[in-house]
């Protein structure tokens, strides 16, 4: 009997995992999840920031986030000049954290998608992996698995940034091994193609430390982010406008 | 009370722990654990798979589903098992738990071979050879509940378990990269374990103060009737 009950326990733990892996993703069972837990945590995120008193600053926390988005894409280079024409900015805060990993609150009824620009006042934070109804989960870029197209803002070089989750650093890769770098450069996003999963422009961070490695295929350097990314709060998200 | 902890938990973790700069345990390891520690193999088993369903499920967790249930029904199986051994009476079912099947149930059956022992007295070259043994069976020994300090160091092990066992099936499911899963295992281990150990002894305390009313023994009670 009680054999019998842990055998069917572990069985369906087991099928659980072999369902969503191999024949359909349980997505009902995570919506569920994210309706339950995630509307908790937008009440619990709610609850502390009436309590911290700026509730009534919601409305300009909107248009900020509007704003800040059409300013960060009116520098992109021309090619993505229409960038604004076809997004729009979401405003959301930080109420959930995990393993390189946020909550927030803002879903799929606000226009969130999966792989869309999450940025904050001073910088890119992440991207966006996951759209339940009325939240989101954000993969930040200290994600280890995360790696962002990157241009030097003064020279124009290109490279990749990845994450290293230990240190609260990124690591800049150049492609040009002969690349002028320095401490202090500032790294921008590169951009994607229809600003998916990053729009172009977005701050990225501040190269601190330039690793030089004689006869390296690639320029190497380390990169503090430009967003604090221990301390999230208010962030912005880049949506595709609907209709269009 | 447990279940309630285990509905709460992956929320706090996401809420509060997760944010703290320290670092801080894994709630829901510690709430699985504690199940099996005190209500055996089948609770701890069946609470690994509700708590860590429900942490699989709420945001920002994006990965498998089932990944979580997995790994802690598990690990709610072996600390169950492990439970009946432990010093003080710190489950609540000590002494049930000799039931006439091995760790995994095979004393019977297709692979008692196993865990067979030969408890014939010897007769082999010099008091050695007993007979066949079976390789598993030093599992099987009766043993003696365990003292205070092995009992420390079994729940930590099994609470440090917790976060190193999900952080591996993270890795091996391909929903992590390795760096990410690393980072702060150690802290969430150290503090995981700690607080069991914590927990653990909080409780033995508790029952060794409670009251028990011994049953009287008969001749006393004879007494009783003919007063």
């Amino acid at each position: 009997m009680r054999r019998a009950v842990v055998l069917l326990v572990l069985a369906a733990a087991v099928s659980l995992v072999a369902i969503d892996r191999t024949l359909a993703p349980l997505t009902p069972l995570r919506e569920a999840g994210s309706a339950a837990f995630g509307a908790v945590q937008n009440a619990v995120g709610a609850a502390t920031r009436a309590f911290a008193g700026d509730a009534r600053l919601r409305a300009a926390e909107q248009e900020n986030a509007q704003l800040r988005a059409e300013l960060l894409s009116a520098g992109a280079p021309a090619a993505d000049a229409g960038v604004m024409g076809r997004h729009q900015g979401v405003a959301a805060h930080v109420v959930g954290f995990g393993r390189q990993r946020v909550t927030i609150d803002a879903g799929a009824a606000a226009g969130v998608e999966r792989d869309v620009t999450v940025l904050n006042a001073d910088g890119l934070v992440g991207k966006v992996t996951w759209a339940g109804p009325a939240t989101a989960s954000v993969s930040l870029i200290t994600d280890a698995g995360s790696s962002v197209g990157a241009r030097m803002a003064g020279s124009g070089e290109l490279g990749v940034v990845t994450g290293m989750p230990g240190e609260g650093l990124l690591r800049l890769s150049l492609f040009d091994p002969h690349a002028p770098l320095r401490p202090g450069d500032q790294v921008v996003t590169m951009g994607s193609a229809g600003s998916r999963p990053y729009a172009a422009g977005v701050p990225i961070g501040t190269v601190t430390e330039v690793e030089s490695v004689p006869g390296a295929a690639t320029r190497m350097a380390l990169v503090r982010p430009a967003a604090r990314l221990s301390a999230l709060d208010l962030v912005a998200v880049i949506v595709p406008r609907p209709g269009r | 009370m447990r279940v309630a902890l285990l509905l709460v938990a992956p929320l706090l973790q996401v809420l509060l722990v997760n944010r703290s700069p320290w670092g801080g345990p894994d709630l829901v390891t510690l709430a699985v654990v504690w199940t099996a520690l005190a209500r055996g193999p089948v609770w701890g088993c069946a609470a690994g798979l509700a708590g860590g369903l429900l942490a699989d499920v709420t945001p920002p967790a994006d990965g498998t589903v089932g990944r979580t249930a997995l790994v802690l029904s598990l690990l709610g199986l072996l600390s169950g098992r492990l439970s009946g051994r432990l010093s003080g009476r710190l489950s609540g079912n000590f002494g049930r738990e000799r039931e006439p099947l091995g760790p995994l149930g095979w004393r019977r059956g297709p692979l008692s071979w196993l865990v067979r022992r030969d408890r014939a007295p010897s007769r082999g070259l010099l008091g050695i050879g007993r007979g066949p043994v079976g390789p598993l069976a030093w599992a099987e020994r009766e043993r003696a509940p365990m003292g205070r300090g092995a009992t420390s160091l079994v729940v930590a092990v099994v609470a440090a378990a917790g976060p190193v066992s999900q952080g591996a099936a993270a890795v091996a499911f391909g929903d992590e990269a390795w760096a990410t899963a690393a980072a702060g295992l150690p802290v969430t281990a150290a503090w995981t374990a700690a607080l069991g150990v914590a927990a653990a002894a909080t409780a033995r305390a508790a029952r060794r103060h409670r009251p028990v009313v011994a049953p009287l023994p008969p001749e006393a009670a004879a007494v009783m009737r003919r007063v």
